[in-house]
């Protein structure tokens, strides 16, 4: 296990995906989308509402299945290329469970147990999944949420904390599995304004410390200073992707130009101004 | 008064037959009832689903009272002899299960998409999300309609006495064909009835607020609890 990480740490990317496809009848969500992220990269997905973001990081844990196409997480396939008209076979439990071990995922909805504590719902799967002991994982999970400065806040239940707490509490819970990759999908669009920082400032220092990341977001300014690459997809096609550098100061799409302008666009009303005209 | 005292022994003796019919049919409503529940959660699992629901509609589509007489003096005919209190928690017990079944699985089916996915997220098997993370929940949501179907079963376990069982009820039959005192009778039994079933009710709702997870009690407590 170890041994296939180091190989792979290098030269294979830690998730790869290959000419995606999937539609809801006949509402294409993903066209022939491909994307490998390198272990260690923060990867941070843009694009107006409907372009396929969401459902994107979700094949990647076997939360949606794909069409066709090819996804392999770890070493481990979730999906195959599949033959001409055919769907690739659904993955088998034990390879999804496998799978989702190693790669975390954050929601926008935090979805904590709520019958739970903050430390219950961070120890909930190495004790029943992992099988530490309660002292081993009650310990890291201390430690986990000391770091996400929730010290103080262990032993409540997720409606008495607030949503920046909760939206913390959700990314020790995904950390204390130890994951290779971690998924974020939109995990700031369900808070108050004034929470969004702490959720950010703690997703930054991860990124910092070498987690994989993808991250679907639009908070702009976290893509510009975190992201290692900013890919832009529309209607599930990748439209364009780049350092942050590129995709912010010099898009080379004129959809990818419309979207940055019209989200960073400090007031409202130019925006829709702005996109009234073009 | 000094005649009711007298009477008082039966009565009694009746009311803990009574109980004892609640407590049993009940667990075996319950038990039935969550593994209907479970058999008629995906519609598309044919096998479990259509024979879950014929039961159920056959179920709640015939008078209890029937159900009784078919366990107890119909299934005689096909070499099936029970006593009449065992007759008496099948037919109740099988019948509140098909109502309770009801219960559990719009619970189940009220617990938020989300947790499901948090939990298999986290690589869980269906097995472990369904008693760590759904039934805690589905529990919860299920407690009212539940602790109502309870006393409803307390009430309906009168119908026992149609089969011959000594229950509250026919105690008191059998002391009014003796005295003709069906006034004070039924009026005691009546009495004897809501001294169990009013205060169950309040202790239910008691029981619905303890769990409530919105006000339940303080993390300080739960930090106790923890470190001690």
């Amino acid at each position: 296990m170890m041994a296939a990480n180091e190989q792979s740490d290098t030269r294979t990317p830690l998730i790869v995906a290959q000419n995606l496809t999937k539609s809801y009848g006949n509402t294409p969500v993903l066209h022939d989308f491909s994307l490998d992220v390198m272990q260690g990269e923060v990867v941070v997905l843009i694009g107006p509402s409907g372009s396929g973001k969401t459902t994107f990081i979700r094949t990647l844990n076997g939360l949606e299945t794909v069409d066709a196409g090819r996804i392999v997480v770890n070493g481990t396939v979730l999906a195959d290329n599949a033959v001409a008209g055919k769907k690739p076979h659904k993955p088998h439990h034990r390879t999804l469970q496998h799978v989702r071990r190693d790669v975390g995922m954050v929601f926008q909805q935090f979805n904590l147990f709520p019958h739970m504590s903050a430390l219950e719902n961070v120890m909930e799967a190495p004790v029943r999944v992992r099988k530490t002991t309660r002292e081993v994982a009650e310990k890291r999970a201390l430690e986990l949420l000391d770091r996400m400065g929730l010290a103080d806040r262990a032993d409540h239940r997720p409606h008495e904390l607030s949503g920046g707490q909760q939206q913390r509490v959700a990314i020790s819970r995904a950390l204390a599995m130890d994951p290779s990759a971690i998924l974020f999908d939109e995990v700031t669009s369900a808070l108050d304004p004034e929470l969004v920082g702490e959720v950010l400032r703690a997703m930054r220092e991860l990124a910092a410390e070498g987690m994989t990341m993808i991250v679907v977001t639009h908070e702009m300014q976290f893509a510009r200073q975190v992201a290692d690459r900013v890919v832009m997809m529309a209607g599930g096609r990748l439209v364009e992707e780049g350092t942050p550098q590129q995709i912010f100061s010099s898009p080379k799409d004129p959809r990818t130009a419309n979207f940055v302008r019209s989200i960073v666009s400090p007031d409202p009303v130019e925006g829709l101004e702005q996109a009234q005209g073009s | 008064m000094s005649e009711i005292i007298s009477w008082l022994p039966s009565l009694l003796q009746g009311l803990l037959v009574t109980v004892e019919i609640t407590v049993v049919a009940m667990a075996l409503g319950l038990v039935l009832g969550i593994v209907l529940a479970t058999m008629r959660l995906e519609p598309s699992n044919r096998w479990l689903y259509i024979p879950a629901t014929v039961y159920l509609e056959l179920i709640r589509g015939t008078p209890l009272i029937l159900q009784l007489f078919f366990v107890y003096f119909g299934l005689p005919s096909v070499g099936i002899h029970l006593d009449p209190f065992i007759a008496g928690v099948v037919g109740i017990g099988v019948n509140y299960s098909a109502y309770l079944s009801e219960v559990f699985r719009s619970s189940i089916r009220a617990v938020p998409r989300g947790q499901w996915e948090a939990a298999s997220s986290l690589g869980m098997p269906r097995a472990l999300i369904m008693w760590r993370i759904v039934f805690p929940q589905a529990g919860r949501l299920a407690l009212p309609a539940t602790g109502n179907y309870f006393i409803g079963l307390f009430k309906d376990s009168a119908l026992a006495s149609t089969i011959s069982v000594t229950e509250l009820l026919f105690s008191g039959q059998i002391l009014a064909s003796q005295t003709f005192q069906y006034f004070k009778i039924y009026g005691v039994i009546a009495l004897l009835y809501l001294i169990i079933s009013y205060p169950t009710s309040l202790g239910l709702r008691a029981l619905e607020k303890r769990i409530d997870l919105t006000s339940t009690r303080r993390s300080e407590l739960r930090k106790v609890e923890r470190t001690a």
